[in-house]
């Protein structure tokens, strides 16, 4: 229809100045993710520790009979009062990789091909201030990364409510649902705030892409090549050192939700000997201000990164 | 609606504008000046993206900067090229209108009118990726007056428009502006604002050069001679009557003495006189045009004098 036809028409309805904007940008985000396939498929791969776990639950508890209680057991550590912590702290530790890969995919672009188009002048032109326009932006991460993280845990934790109450896994570990909680969203909000602070420093979603896969990798080699070298690549020591990386730090928040002390075997070779070692939970007093450190890093980065208009400078 | 007293922004030591005071009131108003000229610092002073370094804007009697109650009756198109590929048409103006402050009740309604209002009903379901750069320029005015603002700010509207679709959008613009809201456009292409209106303003260099009428504008300028030119077989003997007036500087012969192009100091008193020396003489007059009555001319002569 030729618009010169038609009369322009006023609206009569309100307008509501609604006080929670930021979450009109998340769920935006959100609902384009919806659509996407590779975000479906990433989120498949990430399903797999949980599958993998339960398996194993299932085939030890089949086997129950013929493995002793206590750390020594078959597949899993059978320690009273951590066993089933144990097993999402497993779980979580294998799905980290798919969760990078998911807030990589899913945070990269989320200011970097704002700033490429200059779409901020969009969304800053509407009753939308810069701080509505960063939270949106981090809850848009947050929240994918947080519900890819919790809906298999969540559905673990109702398999193991209903097969496993007999075994005390509400009575020797009645918070655990809690732990769970806390534990998904230490790699959300990490990922999710340096992501923000790195795409709002880049122009393309591919750059800010490769400088967190960079940075993460990175962090994760050095740190642990240092420990190798200060401990000689002894499990139970210098486990600060060890996993003071991106990925270090949110499984240290991680074992220390759940408070599981891992056991595990480390063979020595030269001398022929199996020992038992036991690693307990990082020192939070480090973990839990680096964490933070990190997140209010990524979030100011972003917050003086972000504008709506190119400035020039003289 | 919009005043600029004494407004000056600058980067550094970049000058965005410098010093300047306007007021834009109801109707279409064009922002003009070349590329660097500082229309788009304004036009960020407007819209509340930038605050002034010096002096005072005020939009609607409120200062705009970060200011939410006047960004929901400013409606702002600024010039971006690719975005929100991923979303179609419909998706982005609800989207953006949500944003605005639409109530989930009137929010579909709304958005089906305006994209029906900028024709793109038939493309509304499509993938703006997809969409050419006129009906990305139409999906970007949908947004930016889904709320019935009542200011509108749009920055090179009619970029990569043809000239159907720039006919269309100047339409929805003058219907938008004669409902007594203030729609501000800016532009480098003269010719385009032109055809759209003649209430300009002319910046250059980070100051403002002229506001107001075209026409007066140029009537202002009377230093410089009117060019005028006049298409007639009998080009010779229309000069030698033209020459006898005191306000007419020089009379030239082109194209084989069928154009006859004058320069004139008073062109108010010329077009006056004009008609009365061609019926007299019967003289046969098949064009007539001055090239100083456009933009363009303006443009020339306040800018480089």
């Amino acid at each position: 229809m030729p618009i010169e036809d038609l009369t322009y028409r006023t609206y009569d309805g309100p307008l509501v100045l609604r006080s929670w904007r930021w979450w009109i940008i998340a769920v935006a985000r959100l609902r384009y993710l919806r659509t996407r396939w590779w975000f479906w498929a990433l989120v498949c791969c990430s399903l797999l520790p949980y599958f993998v776990v339960g398996i194993i639950l299932y085939v030890q508890n089949t086997l129950g009979g013929q493995a002793p209680s206590g750390p020594q057991d078959l597949f899993f550590d059978q320690t009273q009062g951590q066993k089933f912590a144990n097993l999402f702290r497993q779980a979580m530790d294998w799905q980290g990789l798919w969760l990078f890969l998911i807030a990589v995919v899913v945070g990269a672009g989320s200011i970097a091909l704002d700033n490429r188009t200059n779409a901020l002048q969009v969304y800053l032109s509407k009753p939308l201030t810069k701080r509505d326009y960063l939270v949106g932006k981090w809850m848009g991460i947050f929240l994918a990364v947080y519900g890819v993280a919790l809906a298999p845990a969540v559905v673990f934790y109702l398999y193991c409510l209903l097969n496993y109450t007999g075994q005390g896994f509400l009575r020797d570990e009645p918070w655990l649902i809690l732990r769970v909680l806390v534990a998904a969203a230490a790699p959300a909000a990490i990922h999710a705030s340096l992501l923000v602070g790195i795409s709002a420093w880049s122009r393309t979603p591919l750059l800010a892409g490769a400088a967190y896969a960079g940075l993460f990798f990175v962090t994760a080699i050095i740190s642990t090549m240092v420990w190798g070298i200060a401990t000689n690549g002894r499990l139970n020591r210098g486990q600060t050192i060890q996993r003071l990386s991106i990925g270090g730090t949110i499984g240290a928040l991680q074992q220390n939700a759940l408070g599981v002390t891992v056991h595990v075997t480390q063979v020595h070779r030269r001398r022929g000997s199996v020992q038992r070692l036991s690693i307990k939970p990082p020192d939070l007093a480090v973990f839990l201000p680096l964490a933070a450190g990190l997140c209010m890093l990524g979030v100011a980065a972003a917050r003086v990164r972000i504008r709506a208009v190119e400035v020039v400078q003289g | 609606m919009i005043a600029l007293e004494r407004a000056s922004r600058w980067y550094g030591q970049v000058i965005g504008i410098n010093d300047v005071s306007c007021q834009i009131g109801p109707g279409l108003t064009a922002l003009l000046g070349p590329n660097g000229a500082g229309k788009s610092t304004l036009i960020k002073l407007v819209t509340g993206q930038l605050r002034p370094t010096a002096g005072r804007v005020t939009v609607l009697g409120q200062a705009p900067f970060a200011n939410p109650s006047v960004f929901q009756r400013l409606g702002c198109c600024p010039e971006i090229e690719q975005s929100y590929d991923e979303l179609t048409g419909r998706q982005f103006v609800t989207l953006l209108a949500t944003l605005a402050g639409l109530p989930s009740r009137t929010l579909s309604a709304r958005v089906a009118e305006v994209i029906e209002l900028v024709g793109m009903t038939p493309h509304a379901d499509r993938r703006i990726g997809g969409y050419s750069k006129g009906m990305r320029q139409r999906i970007k005015i949908a947004q930016g007056i889904v709320h019935d603002p009542q200011v509108l700010i749009l920055d090179e509207p009619l970029n990569g428009l043809d000239p159907v679709g720039r006919r269309e959008v100047a339409a929805v613009l003058h219907r938008f502006a004669e409902e007594g809201r203030t729609v501000v456009v800016s532009s480098h292409i003269l010719y385009e604002v032109e055809q759209m209106t003649s209430s300009i303003l002319l910046m250059n260099r980070g100051r403002l050069l002229a506001q107001g009428d075209v026409y007066q504008i140029r009537s202002l300028i009377d230093k410089h001679p009117h060019h005028i030119s006049i298409r007639t077989p009998q080009a010779r003997a229309l000069a030698r009557e033209l020459l006898e007036l005191p306000f007419v500087l020089s009379a030239r012969l082109d194209d084989g003495d069928s154009r006859l192009e004058l320069e004139t100091r008073e062109p108010d008193r010329f077009y006056d006189l004009f008609p009365q020396i061609v019926l007299q003489r019967g003289i046969r007059v098949e064009s007539f045009e001055s090239p100083d009555n456009n933009l363009e001319a303006v443009f020339r002569y306040l800018v480089e004098g």
